[in-house]
């Protein structure tokens, strides 16, 4: 146990066990497996009670002793404790008893759940000692990497797909970040950043960062316990890009668990993708364990990942939990934004239509039975992706400033509803 | 049967620094071991106590990582590369080995015609 580490203990290589040090560093140098933050939980259980949490700001800092970070987080003081949205009208529009939103589209600063995972990255790279930070990025987590480096004087440099839309562009560019467009998808991205990751000494949040990095979405799972008055619900559904965050929110619904903060339950944890870039979802259909990359053609870009990093284990958390995956058409999930805006008021981007097509689908086939219960995380704010769904909404329509107009407007309007 | 293996970066220290190491072999399973009975440090790195492929390795025949084939009963036809590639360090695998399938395909055409 060391002090200097607050409660991680090492690196641990999540196929083989073998130890690391606690610096930027991500594969296991045996067998290439992947590197996860080990946590002393005998110490943590005795600091972090029910009691504890509830003393403390109202932020995902509130469970820091399970974030990886040795001293006080740095970056990010403001993000989580985003709101749980009791979703009656969506409820029983898709049949459901109970539905819960978990409405990340209001994260704090940049408007997705990525904030969660740069707050936690950057507050480790500063303590690692880091002074430029980067990140290859579908978009929101540019956004995020951009914004919170901004705030606390790193420099950063964001790799995103050039195609990306342009309220993604605009919203990383503005803080200044050295934006830099790839002619090509995200896996091309994300291969070149392998690349120059292991050329500059730089923080990848996702590459080098990626132990550190991904901890933190476990902190939307908490807030969801919480929220739910220290329950975990009996079926989550989660958007699937590379797998992380399902993993993680399956995590922290087992750290919960472990540490006695709720007692132990069943709960079945459903993964959601977009027709066009479904690698997991048909890997899990099939019954399979691994996934075949495929190059992605969907709306919903901040999904678009073809090669899922954690595809093998977001498989075998749908498999152990009993969950199972499902994947929709882009119209389906322009359909999905409109459904959750129309009754609940919530506009949420591509990836949230993404959540929202495949609980219905789940519902629908009784997957999710009628008389359950379910939370739905929406991840990011349909204003970053307006063009997705601007073509689907209608238009104003004009009429000259004269209340005759309008009253005119009025009654042609009405007048076809009754004929109609 | 002589086809050439791609060995990743962070293995060629075990293979005198070869990127690419040449075997004859009828199928995937065959090349593999003739690459672990020349390179034995490579072994640990590569395979499992049973003998299985390491979870974050892939391979690839040409263009199609090989658990889409017949894993390692996959055959091999003259002039197939073999790529090993691990799966975090570039996690884009598929997207390499089938830039690397394709320009192979290129050659081949272009040395047919």
């Amino acid at each position: 146990m060391d002090k200097h580490n607050g409660f991680m203990k090492a690196l641990k290589c999540r196929e083989c066990g073998r130890e690391y040090p606690l610096t930027a560093n991500h594969v296991c140098e045996f067998d290439f497996g992947p590197l996860e933050v080990a946590y002393d939980y005998d110490r943590i259980k005795k600091s972090l009670t029910r009691a504890a949490i509830l003393s403390r700001p109202r932020n995902m800092w509130r469970y820091h002793e399970l974030l990886p970070v040795a001293g006080e987080p740095t970056v990010g003081f403001a993000v989580g404790y985003t709101p749980l949205v009791k979703a009656d009208r969506l409820a029983r529009k898709l049949g459901i008893r109970e539905l819960w939103i978990k409405n990340d589209t209001v994260n704090y600063p940049t408007l997705s759940f990525k904030d969660r995972v740069v707050s936690v990255a950057l507050s480790r790279a500063r303590e690692l000692g880091f002074t430029t930070v980067a990140c290859a990025s579908t978009g929101n987590l540019a956004n995020s990497v951009a914004a919170n480096a901004a705030a606390s004087g790193l420099k950063a440099y964001v790799f995103i797909p050039s195609d990306l839309e342009q309220g993604k562009i605009v919203n990383s560019l503005v803080y200044g970040a050295n934006v830099i467009g790839i002619k090509g998808h995200y896996d091309e991205v994300n291969r070149l950043c392998a690349e120059i990751a292991g050329k500059f000494g730089w923080a990848f949040v996702n590459v080098n960062m990626r132990p550190y990095y991904a901890e933190g979405s476990k902190s939307m799972g908490f807030e969801i316990i919480e929220q739910l008055d220290w329950r975990i619900p009996r079926h989550t559904v989660v958007c699937m890009a590379s797998g992380s965050l399902l993993t993680k929110i399956h995590k922290s619904y087992q750290e919960f668990t472990k540490l006695g903060l709720v007692p132990e339950t069943n709960f079945k944890i459903h993964g959601a993708q977009a027709t066009g870039c479904s690698p997991i979802s048909t890997a899990q259909k099939a019954g399979l364990d691994f996934f075949k990359p495929v190059k992605p053609n969907t709306i919903a870009k901040s999904l678009a990942i073809g090669t899922p990093a954690d595809g093998f284990y977001a498989l075998r958390v749908m498999k152990e939990t009993g969950g199972v995956a499902e994947d929709v058409t882009d119209d389906e999930i322009r359909e999905g934004i409109k459904l959750l805006a129309e009754c609940e008021g919530i506009f949420a981007e591509t990836a949230g239509g993404v959540t929202v097509g495949v609980a219905k689908k789940l519902i629908a086939s009784g997957k999710i039975p009628a008389n359950d219960s379910a939370v739905l995380c929406i991840t990011g704010n349909g204003l970053k992706t307006v063009d997705a769904v601007a073509g689907c909404v209608g238009r104003p329509r004009e009429i000259k400033p004269s209340l005759r107009e309008f009253e005119t407007l009025l009654a042609a309007e009405n007048l076809s509803a009754v004929n109609a | 049967m002589a086809n050439r293996i791609r060995i990743p970066n962070p293995l060629r220290e075990f293979t005198n620094d070869n990127e690419f190491v040449e075997v004859n072999a009828p199928d995937i399973g065959m090349a593999i071991t003739e690459l672990l009975t020349r390179f034995p440090e490579v072994k640990k790195h590569l395979v499992n106590e049973t003998g299985e492929l390491r979870r974050f390795v892939n391979v690839y025949v040409n263009k199609e990582d090989i658990r889409f084939l017949q894993n390692q009963q996959t055959p091999l036809k003259d002039g197939d590369e073999i790529v090993i590639i691990p799966a975090l360090i570039h996690q884009s695998s598929a997207v390499a080995a089938i830039a690397v399938a394709d320009s192979l395909r290129i050659s081949r055409g272009s040395n047919r015609n």
